[in-house]
């Protein structure tokens, strides 16, 4: 495996009762890029997310993941809260915001260990003040940079499917990981929007170093900050390569025109 | 004996636990509704049976009742799912709104059948909340006929069971409406989109839900010899164990449970009983054991909700860094 | 005038324990989202630890044998009767030690039951826990050293040495109220903090909540015991305020008693919870002392309260699902977005999305 890969996913295959919804694909995630995974419906890239992220273990392979201390961990299998804290963080193709909750509840829910959600610390308010009133600036100036401060108090039901669709990806980007797998974070955006979101997370990766595995359909956007790009077809991995290669690869189109 | 005696117990309890268990999943996979009010089914259809036995002088067919349960157990389905479950539904209410509203329900009816006990009480005087076992004529007449001198509640639940059970099967198999049924378990939104009529189907749902269950309250009088209101909660107990283990979705597999605990449940009491003088109220526990195993070792994840979750983490093992 | 004074006290303390158990399902229910059918349960479990703990230690620890003064003997309750009477600090400590116990035991036991189930489906956590409820029942029945069918009896309210019912039966109000006080404001207080935001969420969806790295089964199963424990002090309080416990007693009417208590009330806003449980114990309280005055001519009145609760619950979830109290974003957030909106200075074009 490659020194510089944050995650290695090794032969990893998944069948739903007889069908293959992945068959021995292997994919290293450089760190510190942003790495593309594109494919035509059905091609296996969520059941790729929702391996990785212990939605279902893979029948068969292993992912491995780099902690920070340099050191490779076998993932395969954890429960899907104990990938989030090993620094892997998913957002939902179709969003999973949390109806009761307004849309900056929503965008407080993400950060990790914070100190009033232990049921002692909760009770006694100075322990967890401080932290709130950190949190919620730091949700509106990330509202703020998409000019969606507006929305802070209203609930989910309110909302434009795009606004929603921008609040689960936010709602990921509201704490600080190591490697965000976004699926479709640009459905449904209008362009202005997806190209702020674009910017965000060039921006993330270029000044924190964050890695990003993105799935989208809205492939001419994506190639303008992928550094890497995977391709999936039926359930196996079609050709990887630099966004120029992947564009003038024949396999390619002909998987997504349909032979 | 006694193991004789807790074998044809376990025959008899089988079939009263499989035509209430069926039904359980059967509404469950159809309308994704757990129905909480399940119970009252049981214990209306064991009423309407003995109040038939009351009022006809204790000269009641296995027919005459089976044809009243059915009824009453179906229309009370019916009114369920018209007073409740339809408005939630509208309203779009989350399952486990429905779920309490249910609940609610079974002490509407379960506290309705007290007051129209003791109603008749005072009319008729006798006691209805500890009430015999039911003959039932006909059953005895053919069986007098034809010589055939077993217990008769083995006769009747035997024949009701098969009955019941082979008729389901050709309705679910063998009709169209069987599959407008099974077409709307799987999935609900393309169902209406092919032109199934949603409504017409919950309420038949839930009328063949309610009138198969009932079917079992009129085994239970038949075997019993004292029923009161609280039958219903017993059995229920049964049936909702059986339709977990079947996963909510196997019909096959919550009848074979429902064999399955009846067995148990009569065996291991025997055994308790026998050597530490325990009484009949602890066979619920037995079961409950039983369900509460499986419930740790394999819980039917996906069915009827449920988290990713597994209880074996093994906290990122250290692979050899490169 | 007495009459309206006792009867007033009588009502409050019913109130205060039935306000601890309300108070308790709305966090499980209305704000964690655990469906617990089986309230009762814990209530009866805590009842009959508090029952056992206020008779047989007393007893054994003023030297009698517990063999023969059992609390469900002739000899065992006048023995107990005379010890409330005339041994007020043993009484009360033991009394107070009860308590704790129950709380301590009921918790863990609510915490060890809830955890493997807690995964699967809300109809199956209603269902496991309701037929615990049973089982519990059934092994009461079927416990000798417990009273067997008919329960224990004798079991001293701890301020009985006082002489004066009125006074002893305010002292105890005093100690159901301040016990009730501050489970609503351990709720409120949860219910306001981070973890209730959590528990919010987890109530809409288990399933983003667990991979937005949310322990999920640990956060509920340490919930629960926080409020099976209360539940469990609420049955010791009980026991000790009736005098006795049976496994008549604790049939599954108390869980859908409460039940609609929360439904009538909101069943996700603390405050909710307690006007449903005054609204509700007032009305059972009124009936009791009414129930003779009517009478049953055909049937006994008791059988029409279930049926008619039943009717308004549903009615309520049907057309009001909110409750009478609906649930609102807590406020100290909200504070806190108005701050930070302030300083950026977007307060004025944000309108009144911002304000609340």
């Amino acid at each position: 495996m490659k020194e510089d890969a944050i995650l290695v996913i090794n032969e990893v295959s998944k069948y739903f009762e007889g069908l293959k919804a992945l068959s021995k694909v292997t994919i290293e995630i450089p760190e510190k890029c942003i790495v593309g995974l594109i494919g035509p419906n059905g091609s296996g890239k969520t059941t790729l997310f929702n391996v990785i992220t212990g939605f279902y273990p893979p029948d068969e392979g292993k992912i491995l993941y780099k902690t920070l201390s340099g050191i490779f961990v076998d993932i395969t299998g954890l429960n899907p809260h104990e990938v989030f804290k090993m620094g892997v963080i998913r957002t939902f193709q179709i969003p999973r915001l949390f109806p009761s909750l307004t849309v900056l509840e929503n965008l407080l829910i993400t950060p990790l260990n914070q100190r009033g959600e232990s049921v002692v610390n909760s009770l006694r308010r100075s322990k967890w003040l401080r932290e709130e009133e950190e949190l919620v600036h730091r949700a509106v100036n990330l509202l703020k940079t998409f000019n969606r401060l507006n929305i802070a108090s209203k609930y989910p039901s309110e909302l434009s499917i795009g606004d929603i669709k921008l609040i689960e990806t936010l709602r990921g980007l509201m704490t600080p990981a190591r490697l965000y797998l976004l699926d479709e974070p640009l459905a449904g955006l209008d362009l202005h929007t997806a190209r702020s979101l674009l910017r965000l997370i060039w921006k993330l990766n270029k000044n924190h170093g964050l890695t990003f595995l993105i799935v989208e359909h809205r492939v001419d956007l994506l190639m303008e900050i992928a550094d890497f790009i995977y391709v999936l077809h039926n359930g196996s991995l079609l050709a990887s390569g630099t966004p120029g290669e992947i564009i003038n690869d024949p396999k390619v189109v002909r998987a997504y025109i349909g032979e | 004996m006694e193991i004789a005696r807790a074998l044809i117990c376990s025959y008899v309890f089988s079939w009263i636990y499989i035509l209430s268990s069926i039904p359980l999943t059967l509404s469950y996979r159809t309308t994704k509704v757990f129905n909480f009010a399940h119970p009252v089914f049981i214990t209306y259809g064991a009423y309407v049976a003995i109040f038939l036995n009351e009022f006809l002088n204790k000269n009641t067919p296995l027919f005459i009742a089976a044809l009243f349960s059915f009824t009453t157990g179906g229309l009370i389905g019916v009114l369920n799912y018209l007073l409740i479950i339809r408005p939630l539904h509208q309203r779009g209410a989350s399952p486990n709104v429905h779920m309490i509203a249910t609940m609610g329900a079974w002490f509407v009816y379960q506290y309705a059948l007290y007051i129209i006990c003791q109603v008749l009480m005072k009319l008729r005087g006798a006691s209805f909340l500890s009430y015999p076992s039911v003959e039932y004529v006909d059953i005895s007449y053919i069986q007098r006929a034809i010589g055939l001198n077993t217990p008769q509640y083995i006769v009747t639940s035997t024949t009701l069971g098969l009955v019941v059970i082979l008729s389901l099967y050709v309705l679910l198999n063998k009709t169209m409406l069987g599959f407008a049924m099974r077409g709307i378990a799987d999935n609900q939104i393309l169902a209406t989109l092919c032109g199934i009529p949603r409504d017409k189907l919950m309420a038949l749902t839930w009328f063949l839900t309610g009138g198969i269950t009932a079917l079992s309250g009129i085994l239970w009088v038949n075997f019993s010899g004292s029923t009161t209101p609280e039958i219903g909660l017993h059995v229920v107990v049964i049936n909702f164990a059986a339709a977990f283990i079947g996963g909510l979705s196997s019909l096959l597999v919550t009848a074979l449970a429902s064999a399955a605990l009846a067995l148990t449940e009569n065996i291991v009491f025997l055994f308790l009983s026998y050597h530490l003088g325990l009484q009949p109220t602890i066979r619920l526990a037995i079961v409950f054991g039983v369900v509460f195993t499986i419930l740790v070792i394999r819980p039917p994840l996906g069915a009827g909700g449920g988290l990713p979750y597994r209880f074996r983490t093994r906290i990122g093992r250290k692979v050899a860094g490169p | 005038m007495i009459d309206v004074l006792s009867f007033a006290i009588h009502w409050l303390t019913y109130f205060t324990i039935y306000a601890i158990l309300a108070i308790t399902l709305v966090l499980e229910a209305g704000i964690s989202g655990i469906t617990n059918f089986g309230k009762v349960a814990f209530f009866g479990l805590g009842a009959y630890i508090g029952a056992v703990v206020n008779t047989y230690t007393l007893l054994a620890l003023l030297g009698y044998d517990v063999n023969t003064y059992t609390p469900f003997t002739a000899q065992g309750v006048s023995v107990l009767s005379k010890i409330a009477a005339s041994e007020p600090i043993i009484v009360i400590m033991i009394f107070f030690m009860s308590l704790a116990i129950s709380f301590v035991i009921t918790g863990l036991f609510g915490r060890l039951l809830i955890y493997p189930v807690i995964r699967v489906g809300a109809g199956f956590v209603g269902f496991t826990l309701l037929s615990v409820g049973e089982i519990l029942r059934a092994i009461y029945m079927n416990t000798h050293f417990l009273g067997g069918t008919y329960g224990m009896f004798g079991i001293p309210q701890p301020f009985t040495w006082l002489r004066s019912p009125v006074l002893s039966a305010l002292c105890y109000l005093a100690v159901t109220f301040s016990i009730f006080l501050s489970a609503y404001i351990l709720v409120s207080r949860i219910h306001e903090s981070p973890l209730g935001r959590v528990l919010r969420a987890i109530r809409d969806d288990d399933v983003a909540a667990l991979f937005l790295g949310k322990d999920v089964p640990r956060i509920k199963s340490s919930v629960f015991f926080l409020t099976s424990g209360l539940s469990g002090v609420a049955g010791a309080l009980y026991a000790c305020y009736v005098g006795s416990v049976n496994p008549q007693m604790f049939v599954v009417l108390v869980t859908f008693n409460v039940w609609a208590m929360i439904i009538i009330g909101g069943s996700s806003s603390p405050m909710g919870a307690v006007l449903g449980a005054a609204l509700l114990s007032l009305v059972d309280r009124l009936l009791q002392y009414a129930t003779p005055v009517i009478g049953g001519v055909l049937f006994s009145a008791d059988y029409l309260r279930p049926i008619f609760i039943g009717c308004i619950m549903i009615a309520i979830l049907v057309k009001k699902p909110m409750g009478l109290l609906p649930e609102k974003p807590p406020k100290i957030t909200a504070g806190f977005l108005r701050k930070a909106l302030e300083e950026i200075g977007e307060v004025n074009e944000g309108g009144c999305d911002t304000c609340d």
